[in-house]
């Protein structure tokens, strides 16, 4: 039997497709109240006056908070955010106070009521403003607050939150030995997950003490350690539950709503409080994806191979830290992309502005910090004049070699990039990157880029798998990965099929997780749940086989090494015909006689990433990931060179994926990350406003890729290398079909138009004016 | 996701829903007409608007009417975009009505409800201001009729109290050579950059512009660049954006000066095309 290799469909599948899957705010339960925020119309202002009295008249009113009821300040790596403004607000669009009410139009109504004095501040609208010398201190005290998770380490007196250092090779560094220097700025605005379902929690506070949750998180038990955390609970006596997430892309593993709804919901008296965030909430008030302007300095012999890189990345954080300190680790870690480079100095700052703070994104900073890397390299080409492809064939990283933080690079930890590039050149029929004219104005052109990634996650990150089987001998799975979209439960149950050799319809997966019942995965993001969660389900598949042959030996009177396990059978090895099967074993053996012995099969698994350790502070090394994915994407642009309008004609991935457990998901993740990534090259952005206002918290004004705007053709290939401690040597993959789509994208634009696209978005207009727009 | 609680009334003829009307803003109610209710709606939920009643006009059956009559095309005020498309009476309104925003929304939004709008695009006015209609508007006297052009000055021009209850034009129109074209920032449904609507009689093109400034607009100067015939067709698209009286706007979807630059390149487009059978 082979389930493994197959197009298993997914899971969820049926129900999704029907409507019938039920989201976290699907199911009301009548009696709940509803919790509103008012959020902040300034984007740095300080708070001189905030009268609830009308907001109380509205009748259904319970109770209206404010930052003075909230004394307390929160954040994953530094604590650095209350939950309600304290005396200042930092973001346009941040919670100043909070409405609980009988229903949702009460609250609202009365939430627009309070009236609130402001003294507004200069704001800190860039990277550039927050680090001139004498900007406004978004924090003034930053070195005065705790440090949560270490490393971070916060600069007093400026709005640098954090400053991560990678020094690697000669301190004499190789520049006088380059025959060719490039420089290269590329500049990429914050952006938002804009997932269909938006961010929702409720929170009921039972009299006996246990704390209830239900929300929409990627990240269910650090919800339950944060809640624990901050309101001195026991971790036990928070309970929360995630059903499936409606669309994550990382903005549902940060913590914000969960501390809200327990709020309003202490504040009458423990009662169910649902928070709902409209579609602007979600935009303006819960974090949006880190914003980043990068310098790259390259260096590299004329025959193409590059000695030096310095480079500086500056991530627009907004007005609280959140993950950002992890992100700007995962970016230091990878700075040079899949390249082998001897010498290298990078600088990443979490830079504080005054913008929507910012938390993880579909491929935690990877996407952004690619775009840089691979304009720099695509200038290095044109300065070498070198074929693209070819540059990146030389340099890329292998086996032997190491990370920019020294990390030993192994046949099994990195996937073989050479090969990847190979296959695109076939792919999408690469021609250097000449540019073809089809028409009038009508030219085509190819681009391409690769990208690297690895998890980046806590050294101590765990994950767990329970099996219990039923009396007719199909199992239960119960993981504690939340189902978010890329059919984590679907592959789960792949692995324990093929471990047990049954069919993958006798296995039924836990589709929700809930923290008191499901062992505990770390967070669903990283893309490591194939890995980690497959990890656990293979030990829990070894206990399994090993109780299942224990009481089949007895009942065979022989001995369990006798035995194997197939089919829903247990059966000796040289006789298959003699055999118990599951439903003979799975609640215990009953004799002939009717006497009974052992119990209900319940086996368990678990795991946690070995010898990953935290960076060092001055130089960075450390080893940050147990694996890297590395892939190559293109794209075939259509360019009208009169009206700077342009179309993808076909849009290609190849990645190394170790070895492809699910064919059919494992193309439908990759294309649906693509989608995502030629919606951040064309058209994605947040925009402010001169006075930091939030300005397109709405999806007429945010635009994304709609449906008859895709690409003509998506072709997604991948190499297997396996990564032989991995399931089935499976590399990560849900997130990376997003990471190099808009560098691709760029690549071409620039070779089109004879332009450095640097600065996406790329719409017509900014097309038109890098090509010399009115002048023109 | 509501605000306030709203009062709903649903007249049956045009007075009384003027009366209605009357009487809830004398109450203190800021009533409002709905048509569509989009744009009331979505208006609300962001603050900008406090309505205490509505009064839907939709139950009123001239509102609703939608045919052409002997030698006239008559569409209600209340017939919505995709519907007016989808009947395909006049060619040019269709072509202009199918672009205003997403399907969803397309069913919803209504003629009436589209050139009475606060935004600024009102794309489904364009072809009425190339032509001679009548329009038909909601008193407290009951229907009375005025030319199109009276009524509309780049927005509607009516009492508080008044309503638009259809729109008249001859069948003819729907004969001439027309082009519409809506330019987005980059999307195909999203606001206009610009979008332009542009007839051709015997020898004049006509363009009606929306997006470009803070109100649609035409201007007579402007057709007569545009119909300068022993020019090519680039210098008089050109020249046409050179003579346009307005200021053009930038905002989130594009600067002035590109929308300029893609009034200029659609203009050129446009002629061609109007021109192009001869
Ligand atoms: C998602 C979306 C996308 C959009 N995209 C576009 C676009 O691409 N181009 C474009 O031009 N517009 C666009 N719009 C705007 C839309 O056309 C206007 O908001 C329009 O007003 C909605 O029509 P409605 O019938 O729903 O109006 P309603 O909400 O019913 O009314 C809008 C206003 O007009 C008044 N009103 C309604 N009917 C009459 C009448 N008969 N006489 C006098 N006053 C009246 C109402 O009192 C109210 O003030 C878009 C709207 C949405 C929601």
């Amino acid at each position: 039997m082979k389930v493994i290799g197959c197009s298993i469909p997914r899971k969820d599948a049926r129900d999704k497709v029907t409507g019938r899957a039920k989201y976290n705010h699907d199911i009301t339960v009548g009696g709940t109240l509803y919790a509103v925020p008012r959020l902040a119309e300034y984007a740095h202002a300080a708070i001189k006056n905030i009268r609830t009295v009308a907001a109380l008249k509205v009748e259904g009113v319970r109770a209206v908070l404010t930052g003075q009821d909230t004394p307390f300040l929160v954040g994953e790596v530094l604590e650095d955010r209350p939950p309600l403004a304290h005396g200042r607000v930092l973001y346009w669009g941040e919670p100043v106070a909070l409405v609980v009410a009988d229903s949702e139009e009460k609250a609202r109504l009365a939430a627009s009521l309070i009236d609130i004095d402001y003294e507004p501040l200069p704001v800190v609208n860039s990277i550039d403003e927050a680090l001139k010398p004498n900007a406004p201190l978004i924090h003034p005290d930053v070195d005065r607050y705790t440090i949560l998770n270490h490393p971070v380490y916060p600069k007093s007196h400026t709005n640098i939150a954090d400053h991560v250092h990678v020094r690697k090779g000669p301190t004499d560094p190789l520049w006088p030995q380059c025959d060719v220097v490039i420089e290269s700025r590329s500049v990429l605005p914050q952006i938002d997950h804009m997932a269909m379902e938006t961010r929702s929690a409720t929170v009921e506070i039972l009299p006996g003490g246990r704390v209830l949750v239900h929300s929409t998180t990627q990240a269910p038990f650090a919800v339950q350690k944060m809640l624990a955390h901050y309101f001195q609970l026991d971790q036990g006596q928070v309970v929360v539950m995630a059903p499936l997430v409606g669309g994550a892309f990382g903005g549902k593993a940060a913590v914000q709503l969960e501390i809200l709804a327990y709020l309003a919901s202490r504040a009458v008296g423990g009662q169910m409080v649902s928070v709902v965030n409209s579609r602007e909430q979600d935009f303006a008030m819960s974090p949006v994806g880190t914003g980043l302007d990068a310098h790259f300095r390259l260096g590299a012999r004329d025959d193409g191979k590059i000695l030096a890189a310095e480079i500086t990345y500056r991530l627009d954080i907004g007005a609280y830290t959140d993950s950002a300190p992890r992100i700007a680790r995962a970016i230091a870690a990878q700075c040079t992309g899949p390249y082998a480079v001897d010498n290298v100095k990078c600088d990443v700052l979490c830079v504080y502005t005054n913008h929507t703070y910012t938390t993880a994104f579909r491929g935690f900073g990877h996407m952004p910090m690619t775009f840089a890397i691979e304009r720099a390299i695509e200038k290095l080409a044109d300065a070498l004049k070198m074929d693209s492809l070819a540059l990146r064939l030389m340099n890329a990283i292998r086996p032997g070699q190491s990370s920019p933080t020294k990390a030993r690079l192994t046949a099994s930890n990195v996937g073989d990039l050479p090969k990847a590039l190979n296959a695109m050149a076939k792919l999408i029929e690469w021609n250097g990157g000449k540019v073809m004219k089809v028409g009038p104005h009508l030219i085509r052109v190819q681009g391409i880029a690769s990208f690297w990634k690895t998890s980046s996650s806590p050294p101590d990150a765990v994950s767990g798998a329970v099996i219990t089987m039923n009396k007719d001998g199909t199992v239960n799975l119960s993981i504690g990965a939340v189902e978010c979209g890329p059919g984590t439960k679907t592959t789960a149950a792949q692995i324990l099929a093929e471990k047990l050799q049954m069919p993958v319809d006798r296995v039924f997966v836990h589709l929700d997780v809930n923290t008191e019942v499901d062992p505990e995965h770390w967070k669903t993001v990283a893309s490591l749940s194939t890995y980690m969660v497959g990890k656990a389900v293979e030990e829990a598949c070894k206990d399994l086989i090993r109780q299942l042959k224990n009481l089949a030996a007895i009942a065979l009177k022989c001995s369990p090494s006798d035995l194997a396990v197939a089919g829903e059978k247990v059966f000796l090895r040289d006789d298959p015909q003699v055999m118990v099967r599951f439903s003979d074993i799975a609640h215990g053996y009953r004799f002939p006689e009717g006497d009974t012995i052992g119990g209900q099969r319940i086996a368990r698994g678990s795991f946690v990433i070995r010898h990953l350790n935290l960076l060092d502070e001055e130089t960075g090394e450390g080893r940050p990931g147990p694996g890297w994915t590395v892939g190559v994407q293109g794209v075939l642009l259509e360019v009208n060179t009169e009206t700077f309008d342009y179309r993808v004609v076909k849009a290609a991935s190849v990645i190394d994926a170790g070895k492809v457990l699910n064919p059919q998901g494992a193309k439908s993740v990759v294309m649906g990350g693509m989608c995502q990534g030629l919606s951040y090259a064309t058209r994605e952005s947040v925009v402010y406003g001169s006075d930091g206002t939030f300005l397109n918290r709405q999806m007429r004004s945010y635009r994304t890729v709609r449906m008859g705007e895709q690409p003509e053709q998506y072709l997604v290939e991948f190499v297997e290398t396996p990564q032989i401690d991995a399931p089935f040597g499976a590399r990560p993959l849900g997130e990376h079909g997003v990471l190099a789509m808009p560098a691709a994208v760029a690549n071409a634009l620039s070779r089109a138009l004879g332009i450095e696209a640097n600065q996406p978005p790329f719409v017509p207009e900014s097309l038109w004016a890098l090509a010399g727009g009115e002048k023109a | 996701m509501m605000t306030p609680l709203m009062a709903y009334y649903r007249p049956s003829t045009v007075t009384e829903a003027v009366t209605t009307f009357r009487q809830l803003r004398q109450d203190g109610h800021h009533p409002a007409y709905w048509s569509g209710g989009t744009e009331i709606l979505t208006r609300r939920r962001l603050h900008e608007i406090y309505p205490g009643a509505v009064v839907d006009i939709k139950g009123i059956p001239e509102v609703g009417q939608h045919a052409v009559h002997g030698r006239d095309m008559i569409f209600g005020a209340g017939i919505s975009l995709w519907e007016i498309a989808r009947a395909d009476y006049w060619p040019l309104l269709t072509a202009t009505a199918d672009r205003v925003a997403d399907h969803t929304s397309r069913v919803q939004i209504t003629l009436g409800g589209n050139i009475a709008s606060h935004l600024p695009y009102r794309e489904a006015v364009l072809p009425w201001m190339l032509v001679d209609a009548t329009a038909w508007v909601g008193t407290i006297k009951g229907i009375q009729t005025r030319p199109f052009c009276k009524l509309f000055d780049g927005r509607l021009v009516l009492a508080d109290d008044e309503f638009l209850v259809a729109l008249q034009v001859s069948r003819d129109v729907a004969s001439f050579p027309y082009t519409s074209r809506k330019m987005t920032r980059r999307d195909w449904v999203n606001y206009p950059l610009v979008s332009i609507s542009a007839t051709k009689d015997v020898h004049t093109i006509h363009a009606a512009f929306s997006g470009y400034a803070l109100e649609p607009f035409r201007d007579d100067a402007i057709d007569r660049v545009l119909s300068e015939e022993d020019l090519p067709y680039a210098v008089r698209a050109e020249r046409a954006v050179a003579a346009i009286p307005r200021k053009a706007i930038s905002d989130i979807h594009g600067s002035a000066a590109y929308r300029k630059f893609v009034t200029q390149y659609t203009l050129a487009s446009i002629i061609e095309v109007l021109e192009g059978g001869q």
